[in-house]
C-alpha cells in the first residue's frame, strides 16, 4: 500500500505530465494528424491548473516522498512555478513562429518541463535537484529548437544547449566535491555536518555548485547567454524561462541558504561579499545594457536580468540573518511573475510572423489597441517600481532583508538600479503615445490574458499581502 | 469624506475619456468645481482648536507590510488640501486651448495624488501618493511641454525619483525599527512619532542622522534647496502653464510638507544639530537664485528662479525652531503658492498672446493691457513682501523667527527680500512700462475667463495679507505643538558647556538626554545667544 500512498502524495507533481499524454494519444489515434490546437492547449492548461489547486489544497502537510518534501516553502515554490506556467502556456496559441505540425509535441514537452521543475522545487537532495533541473532544461532546449526553422531559434537553442550543459557539469562537479567531503548529498546530511568538515574542498564544491545555479539564474558573470537566448526562443518559452525557471532556481538557492553551509565557516563572509558583489554587478550591467536596447524583447530580457540582481541581493541579505524570513522573496517573485509574464504576453501579442517588435513599432498603440497598450504600460511601470502597482510593494518588501541585515551598500546600489530603471521602462511608453499605425491582436483570449496579468499586477499586492501577513 | 477628496478627481478625470470632445472643457470645469466644493466641506468638519488628527479613516490594507489605509487631517495638512482643490479649477480654466481628454486626465490625477500625499498618515501610503505624482507631471511636461521638453521631463523624473527612493529606504527602516520597539509591524506615522531614535552628535553612522539625511535629501530635492534645485527651472520652463502652476504651487509644497510632517517630529535632535547645514543651503539658495533670476531674459525662467528663491524662506523659518519661524515658514508655503501661481498664470497668458517669453520682446504692455498690468503689479508686490499683501506676513514672521533664534542668518535673508524687489520690479518695468512696442499694440486685455482665474488670486493676496489670523486659526494648534517640542530641548544640544559635551558623548543613546524636559530652558524672547 506504500506505493499507492506515495502515488497519491505525488499526484500534484505528475498531474501536468498525465494530462499531457491525453492530446498525444489522441493525435496517434487520429493517424498522426494535428488535432485542434485549442483543445490541446485547454487540456494542458487544465493539467497545470489542477496541479496548482492540488498543491494549494494538499501540499502544505510536510509529507515526505522519496527525496521530495512537501513543506510550506517548497510547495509555495511549486505554486509559483505553476502560476508562471499558466501565464506562459496560452501564449503558444498566439505564436506564429511555431511549427503547427508539432504543436502537440511541443506542449507535451512543455508540460513535462513544468513537472520536472516541480520536482526540482520539492527536492531535498542535490542529486535529485540536478537531474530534475537538467530534465527541465532539456525541455527548454528542445522546444527552442522545435520552433520554426528560423536562424534565431536555432542559434538560441544551440547556444543555450552548449552553455547550459556546461553549467550543469559545473554543478555536478561541485556536487562531487561535496559528496567527497560529507559522504552524502541529501539535505539531512548537509544539515548535520560538523565543523571539521568545512575544509577547502567543501568550499570549492560549494562555489562550483553556486556557479551552476547562478548560471541558470543568469547572474552577472554568467549572463552572456541571456539576451540572445531570450530573443531567439519562442516567446512563450522565453516567458516561462524568465518567470518559472527563474523562480525555481531562486527559491532553490534560498533553500540552500537555509542550510548551515555558509554561516558556519569563516568563508561565510566571503560568500556575502561575493554574492552581494555579483548581484550589484548584475543590477548595474542589466540596467546599463537595457538603456540602449531597441528591441522590446531584448529590453525585457535585460529587465529580467536586473530583477535577478535584486533577488540575489535580498537572498544575500537573508543569508546573514539568524531568523530567516523568506516571505519578501515570495512576495517579490509573485509581483515579478505577474508583471514579467504580462510583459512577455504583450510582446507575444505584438509579434508578427516576420519580425519582433522594435520600440518604434509601438507607435500609435494607445490609439489603436488601448487595452494592450494600457496593460503593457502597467507592466513596465510596475517593473520600474512605480506605485501603486505590485512592483512598488514588492520593492518595499525586498528592502526589508537588506535593511535588517544592515547591508547598506547593497541597498544603495538597489536604489541606483531602480533610478536608472525608470528611464528605460518609461521609454516604450513614450513611443506608444506617439502617433502611428499600431499593431496587435484584438481577440478575446488576448484580452483575457492581459486582464489576468494586469489584475495580478494591480491587486496582487493586497491579496497576497493579506495571505502572507 | 477624505477618501472622496482623493478619489473624486481621479475618477472624474478618468471619465473624461467617455465625454464627447465638444463638452470636454465644460465637463472638466464642472468636475474641478465639484472637487473644490467637496474640499470646502472640511470647514464644516474640522475642529481648529486641537492638534489631534481628525476625520480619521483606518483600514488594514497590506498586513504583510504593516500598511494601512490611514487618512486624516490636521492643522498642518488642512490648508494644503484646500490649496490643491482651489487650484484645480484655475488650472482647468488656464488650459482652455487644450482639447485632449488625456491632458485633463493627467491634471486631475495629479490633483488626486497630491491630495493623497497631504491626507495620508501611513508612511507607505504617503510615499505611494508622493511618488505617483511623478507620472502625471512627467507626461504633462513630456507631451505638452516646450521645445526642450524631453530633457526637462526626464531630468525631473529621474532626479526626483532617485531622491524619493532614499525616502522610501528611510521609511522601510523606520518600519523595521518600530517593529523592534513596538512589537508589531506598522507603517503608521503616529507609531513612528513614538520612536526614540539613537542620535550621536557629530557621528554619521547612527540611526537618526542617517535617516535624517535620507529624508532630507528627498525633501531637499522636492522643495527644492540650493544645490538640488536644477531640475526645477528647467521643468518650469518647459511645462505647460497648468503644469507650472501645479508644480510651483502644490508639488513643491509636498517637499515643504515633508519637513513639517516627517523630518521635524521624527528626527528632532538631528534637525537641531544639522540645522546650520540646511540654513546655509537655504540662504545660499536664496541669494543665488535671486541673482540668477535677475540675470534671466526668459520670463518664465525668471519666475521659476524667483520661486526657488522664495521657497528658501521656508527652511529659514522652520529651522529657527521657534513659534514665529514655524508660523512664518508655514505661511510662506501658502503665500508662495498663491503668488507664484499668479505669476505663472500671467506669464502663461502673455505667452498665449505673443508666443514669446523673451523679456526684450515686451515693453509698455500697460497701455494695451491695463488690467493685466494691475494684477501683475499686485502679485509682484506680494512677492516682494509689501505690507497688506500676503508675502509681507510670511516673510516678516520668518525673519522675526530667524532673528530671535540667534540672528546669524537673518541678515542674508533680508538681503534676499531686497534682491527680490530688485528683480521683480525690474521685470515689471521692462514688460509693462516704458515705450510701447508696435507689435504689441493690438493685444487685447484680459478676457472674462482670464479675469475669472486671476481675481480669486488677487483676492487671496489681500485676504492673506490683511487677515492672516483667518488662516492661522486652523493651523495654530498643530504648529504650536510642533514648535513647543523644540523649545523644550533646544538648549541641550547647543550647550557650549564642556561638562555637558562630555555627558553627551558618554551617552550612546542620546535620545534620553535630549528628551528630558528640565531646567535651563531658553526663552527665545530674551535674545540670549548660543
Amino acid at each position: 500500500m506504500d506505493i499507492l500512498q506515495n502515488f497519491i502524495r505525488l499526484f500534484p507533481v505528475i498531474t501536468p505530465g498525465l494530462f499531457a499524454f491525453l492530446p498525444l494519444i489522441l493525435k496517434v489515434i487520429n493517424n498522426n494528424k494535428e488535432i485542434n490546437p485549442r483543445i490541446v492547449l485547454s487540456v494542458h492548461f487544465l493539467g497545470i491548473l489542477t496541479s496548482l489547486l492540488l498543491f494549494l489544497l494538499l501540499g502544505f502537510r510536510g509529507n515526505e516522498v522519496l527525496s521530495l518534501r512537501f513543506d510550506m516553502y517548497s510547495t509555495g515554490a511549486c505554486a509559483l512555478v505553476a502560476l508562471a506556467a499558466l501565464q506562459s502556456l496560452p501564449l503558444f496559441s498566439f505564436n506564429q513562429w511555431i511549427d503547427k505540425k508539432q504543436f502537440t509535441e511541443i506542449l507535451f514537452l512543455f508540460s513535462h518541463g513544468v513537472a520536472a521543475l516541480y520536482v526540482f522545487c520539492l527536492s531535498q537532495d542535490l542529486m535529485t535537484a540536478f537531474i530534475s533541473l537538467e530534465a527541465a532544461s532539456l525541455m527548454a532546449y528542445m522546444v527552442m529548437a522545435l520552433g520554426r526553422k528560423e536562424s534565431l531559434c536555432l542559434e538560441a537553442a544551440i547556444k543555450y544547449f552548449v552553455l547550459s550543459s556546461l553549467a550543469g557539469v559545473v554543478f555536478l562537479y561541485g556536487l562531487s566535491f561535496i559528496f567527497g567531503v560529507v559522504g552524502g548529498v541529501d539535505f539531512l546530511s548537509l544539515r548535520e555536518m560538523e565543523q571539521a568538515q568545512f575544509n577547502r574542498f567543501f568550499f570549492i564544491g560549494l562555489v562550483f555548485l553556486l556557479a551552476g545555479l547562478l548560471f541558470k539564474m543568469a547572474v552577472f558573470p554568467f549572463q552572456f547567454w541571456l539576451a540572445d537566448v531570450y530573443q531567439g526562443a519562442l516567446t512563450p518559452l522565453t516567458s516561462f524561462m524568465a518567470t518559472g525557471f527563474k523562480t525555481a532556481v531562486v527559491l532553490f538557492v534560498g533553500k540552500l541558504f537555509q542550510l548551515p553551509l555558509f554561516t558556519f565557516s569563516h568563508h561565510g563572509e566571503w560568500f556575502v561579499y561575493g554574492l552581494g558583489g555579483v548581484s550589484v554587478l548584475t543590477v548595474l550591467f542589466g540596467s546599463v545594457m537595457a538603456l540602449k536596447q531597441v528591441k522590446l524583447k531584448r529590453l525585457a530580457a535585460f529587465s529580467s536580468l536586473t530583477h535577478s540582481g535584486y533577488l540575489m541581493m535580498a537572498l544575500t541579505g537573508i543569508l546573514t540573518l539568524t531568523d530567516q524570513d523568506f516571505r519578501p522573496i515570495f512576495y517579490y517573485l509573485l509581483a515579478y511573475i505577474f508583471m514579467t509574464g504580462g510583459l512577455f504576453g504583450a510582446i507575444q501579442l505584438l509579434e508578427t510572423k516576420n519580425s519582433q517588435t522594435d520600440l518604434g513599432d509601438l507607435k500609435g498603440l494607445f490609439k489603436n489597441q488601448f487595452w494592450l497598450a494600457g496593460g503593457l504600460s502597467l507592466f513596465l511601470l510596475g517593473l520600474a517600481g512605480v506605485p501603486p502597482i505590485f512592483g512598488f510593494f514588492s520593492k518595499v518588501a525586498i528592502f526589508q532583508p537588506l535593511i535588517l541585515s544592515q547591508n547598506w551598500w547593497l541597498l544603495f546600489w538597489a536604489l541606483v538600479g531602480s533610478a536608472i530603471g525608470i528611464y528605460y521602462y518609461i521609454k516604450p511608453l513614450l513611443f506608444m503615445l506617439e502617433k502611428g499605425e499600431g499593431r496587435g491582436f484584438r481577440t478575446l483570449g488576448a484580452k483575457a490574458l492581459i486582464l489576468f496579468s494586469g489584475a495580478g499586477a494591480l491587486f496582487g499586492a493586497f491579496i497576497f499581502g493579506f495571505f502572507l501577513g | 469624506m477624505l477618501s472622496s477628496l482623493i478619489f473624486s478627481p481621479i475618477i472624474l478625470g478618468a471619465s473624461f475619456f467617455f465625454v464627447p470632445k465638444k463638452y470636454l472643457k465644460p465637463t472638466a470645469l464642472g468636475a474641478s468645481l465639484l472637487c473644490f466644493f467637496l474640499s470646502l466641506g472640511l470647514f464644516c468638519f474640522f475642529d481648529p482648536s486641537t492638534a489631534h488628527l481628525q476625520m480619521v479613516q483606518k483600514i488594514p490594507l497590506i498586513p504583510f507590510l504593516g500598511m494601512n489605509y490611514f487618512l486624516g487631517v490636521d492643522g498642518l495638512s488642512f490648508w494644503y488640501v484646500l490649496l490643491t482643490a482651489f487650484l484645480l479649477p484655475l488650472t482647468v480654466l488656464c488650459s482652455w486651448k487644450q482639447n485632449q481628454p488625456l491632458y485633463f486626465f493627467f491634471l486631475f490625477l495629479l490633483c488626486g495624488t497630491v491630495m493623497g500625499t497631504f491626507l495620508s498618515f501611513d508612511s507607505l501610503l504617503f510615499f505611494l501618493f508622493f511618488d505617483m505624482t511623478l507620472i502625471p507631471l512627467f507626461f504633462l511636461i513630456y507631451l505638452w511641454g516646450g521645445k526642450d521638453r524631453v530633457y526637462a521631463a526626464f531630468k525631473f523624473l529621474i532626479y526626483t525619483f532617485f531622491a524619493s527612493l532614499f525616502l522610501l529606504a528611510a521609511l522601510v527602516t523606520l518600519m523595521l525599527i518600530s517593529k523592534q520597539s513596538l512589537g508589531y509591524l506598522s507603517a503608521s506615522l503616529l507609531d513612528f512619532y513614538k520612536l526614540d531614535l539613537v542620535f550621536v552628535p557629530g557621528g554619521f553612522l547612527n540611526t537618526q542622522t542617517l535617516l535624517f539625511f535620507c529624508c532630507a535629501l528627498a525633501f531637499a530635492v522636492k522643495t527644492p534647496l540650493f544645490p538640488f534645485h536644477t531640475w526645477l527651472p528647467l521643468a518650469h520652463g518647459e511645462a505647460p502653464t497648468a503644469g507650472s502652476v501645479y508644480l510651483a504651487a502644490v508639488v513643491l509644497k509636498m517637499g515643504t510638507y515633508g519637513w513639517f510632517r516627517l523630518v521635524l517630529p521624527l528626527f528632532p535632535a538631528a534637525s537641531l544639530y544639522y540645522s546650520p547645514v540646511l540654513l546655509f543651503l537655504a540662504v545660499l539658495g536664496l541669494i543665488y537664485a535671486s541673482l540668477v533670476a535677475f540675470a534671466q531674459t526668459d520670463l518664465k525662467k525668471l519666475v521659476a528662479y524667483s520661486s526657488v528663491a522664495h521657497i528658501a524662506f521656508v527652511p529659514i523659518g522652520i529651522f529657527a525652531f521657534n513659534v514665529y519661524g514655524m508660523f512664518g515658514g508655514f505661511y510662506q508655503t501658502l503665500t508662495h503658492a498663491v503668488s507664484s501661481a499668479g505669476l505663472f498664470l500671467i506669464v502663461g497668458l502673455l505667452y498665449e498672446r505673443t508666443h514669446t517669453r523673451e523679456m526684450g520682446n515686451y515693453g509698455g504692455l500697460s497701455k494695451s493691457m491695463p488690467w493685466c498690468a494691475i494684477v501683475f503689479f499686485i502679485i509682484t508686490l506680494s512677492s516682494i513682501a509689501l505690507p497688506l499683501t500676503a508675502g509681507f506676513v510670511s516673510e516678516f514672521l520668518t525673519l522675526l523667527g530667524s532673528y530671535l533664534s540667534g540672528g546669524k542668518w537673518v541678515w542674508f535673508a533680508v538681503a534676499g527680500v531686497v534682491l527680490s524687489a530688485v528683480y521683480m520690479l525690474n521685470v515689471f518695468q521692462k514688460v509693462f512700462l516704458g515705450e510701447e512696442k508696435t507689435n504689441l499694440k493690438s493685444l487685447g486685455d484680459l478676457n472674462r475667463r482670464e479675469l475669472a482665474i486671476l481675481i480669486p488670486i488677487v483676492l487671496l493676496v489681500f485676504l492673506m495679507g490683511v487677515f492672516p489670523n483667518l488662516f492661522f486659526k486652523y493651523s495654530r494648534a498643530s504648529l504650536e505643538q510642533l514648535s513647543a517640542n523644540y523649545s523644550n530641548y533646544q538648549l541641550k544640544v547647543y550647550m557650549p558647556d564642556e561638562q555637558k559635551k562630555e555627558d553627551i558623548e558618554l551617552q550612546s543613546d542620546l535620545s534620553e538626554v535630549l528628551f528630558q524636559k528640565d531646567s535651563k530652558r531658553l526663552d527665545f524672547t530674551s535674545g540670549e545667544k548660543f
